[in-house]
């Protein structure tokens, strides 16, 4: 029941923090602002990131395919798992992390020191002032993020295709010639969703963490725990809705 | 005028506030004193609409306040000023960035203007100098002062204090207790303090209401030794 009724918060939550009008002279820059705390800030981490997952899916793909199917079908499998799955999901557990607590700790620390309530006297809408930005830029980061990974996890896996046992023209003649639109447009909508779910949660849960610094930590935890959740939900969803046959 | 109308409030089970009614009348100074931890800051908070009560009414001449997310009290919130206790102040602003935020953010001033009008209530609260300070760089009193000049900053009709001089030293307690009075002289400004500052009570309040075990009894029925309980 408390779940429910948590869900049904949280959509509230949403929907007010995305009510028009949004007033975009005052909330461009601290959109702006946000991309470049949240996005920008987590390049370097997603970068690296971006080479494990890339080695890794190239051995785990060829030890699994190599001698059972043509060599070509392991650089396609990597690719599009790349795509599909693993640039999305690993960028988005990725940027949940780093990200999500750091919104749900600074709202939250912010609600306990009563500048929400501040705010709010003050004639200034919170959700719109705090959360609207942050919810904005988690959005257009994701996607961004994403396809850094996906292009440096793919030409990582490149690179080591020769040491995994496939010649690396055969490797890259699988991953050009049988990637579709499609995957690469799935794996950013996924972005979109997941940057979505993962910038509200970082707000919701900030938002509503009254009670002191132990309710905060609490709220970090639950915003990390949540994101990674909804992340794996969201990925279902649009995996069925755009690559089921 | 603002009014109060059984007004009920428990936090986690317990009843915090218990069918309160009050009335401030338009322009009157009233002091709420309690012991600590009698409910007085929620009270207030839910005077100013920023708690719900679980049951009652608050409205500000004859207008209800609304709550919830997707609440809407339009004329009223812009005609408030709230000095929170711990001062509630931005810390990646500046003293003036903090004065200036609600005009900037929901006025129509041009910056010139903001400046202006920032630079006229430093003055007014004896901060001229302090416009570029960061709030980590501030005292205690420096912080209440930096609150008070940011609640002064939108000419509000409605001012409510939280706590104003607790925790102060002498010196900066006696200042804000002059300022209070200042800058609520006009007949316009209605003032709520909740205190357990008797001092501030007697100096400043026109009404005065002690809150005790839930509820509220104006100062005509309260008892010496009740002042004193609530001071302590």
């Amino acid at each position: 029941m408390r779940a429910f009724t948590g869900a049904f918060d949280f959509v509230i939550f949403l929907g007010r923090s995305l009510t028009l009008p949004w007033d975009l002279r005052r909330t461009l820059p601290r959109v702006a602002e946000q991309i470049y705390h949240f996005g920008v800030g987590a390049v370097p981490i997603v970068a690296l990131a971006s080479v494990f997952v890339g080695l890794t899916t190239a051995v785990q793909t060829s030890y699994q395919l190599l001698g059972v199917v043509p060599h070509y079908f392991i650089g396609m499998g990597v690719g599009r798992m790349l795509l599909i799955e693993l640039g999305p999901v690993f960028s988005a557990f990725i940027f949940a992390s780093r990200s999500a607590p750091a919104m749900a700790a600074e709202i939250g620390a912010m609600r306990n020191s009563d500048q929400i309530d501040a705010l709010r006297v003050m004639g200034i809408d919170p959700y719109r002032f705090l959360c609207l930005p942050r919810i904005v830029a988690a959005t257009i980061c994701l996607p961004i993020l994403v396809v850094i990974m996906e292009v440096l996890a793919s030409f990582t896996a490149v690179v080591v295709a020769n040491w995994v046992g496939v010649a690396r023209e055969t490797f890259v003649y699988g991953l050009t010639h049988f990637v579709q639109v499609r995957d690469f447009v799935g794996g950013v909508i996924k972005a979109f969703i997941f940057g979505l779910f993962i910038g509200a949660c970082g707000c919701y849960f900030g938002f509503n963490a009254e009670g002191g610094a132990q309710e905060v930590g609490k709220a970090t935890t639950k915003a990390v725990v949540v994101s990674g959740v909804l992340t794996l939900f969201f990925d279902f969803i649009v995996a069925i809705l755009m690559f089921s046959r | 005028m603002i009014k109060l109308e059984k007004v009920t409030k428990r936090l986690q089970g317990q009843l915090i506030l218990d069918a309160i009614d009050m009335e401030v009348p338009k322009g009157t100074r009233v002091v709420v004193l309690g012991p600590s931890g009698a409910g007085k800051t929620i009270l207030l908070k839910i005077m100013a609409g920023l708690i719900a009560p679980d049951s009652g009414q608050v409205s500000y001449g004859g207008q209800m306040l609304s709550y919830g997310p997707f609440a809407d009290n339009g004329t009223i919130s812009g005609k408030l000023g709230f000095v929170f206790q711990g001062g509630a102040l931005f810390d990646s602003l500046t003293v003036a960035e903090n004065i200036a935020l609600p005009l900037r953010e929901g006025g129509n001033l041009n910056e010139k203007e903001i400046k202006e009008r920032v630079n006229q209530v430093l003055v007014q609260v004896g901060l001229e100098k302090a416009g570029n300070l960061r709030i980590q760089q501030l005292s205690g009193g420096m912080v209440r002062l930096v609150a008070i000049a940011r609640a002064l900053v939108v000419e509000p009709l409605y001012l409510f204090f939280d706590e104003p001089t607790t925790g102060l030293d002498p010196v900066n307690r006696e200042r804000i207790c002059h300022l209070l009075s200042e800058i609520c002289c006009s007949k316009d400004r209605t003032a709520v303090v909740v205190t357990h500052d008797l001092d501030i009570a007697r100096k400043f309040g026109e009404q005065i209401y002690l809150l005790k075990e839930c509820r509220l009894t104006s100062a005509r029925e309260i008892r010496k030794e009740d002042y004193e309980a609530a001071g302590a």
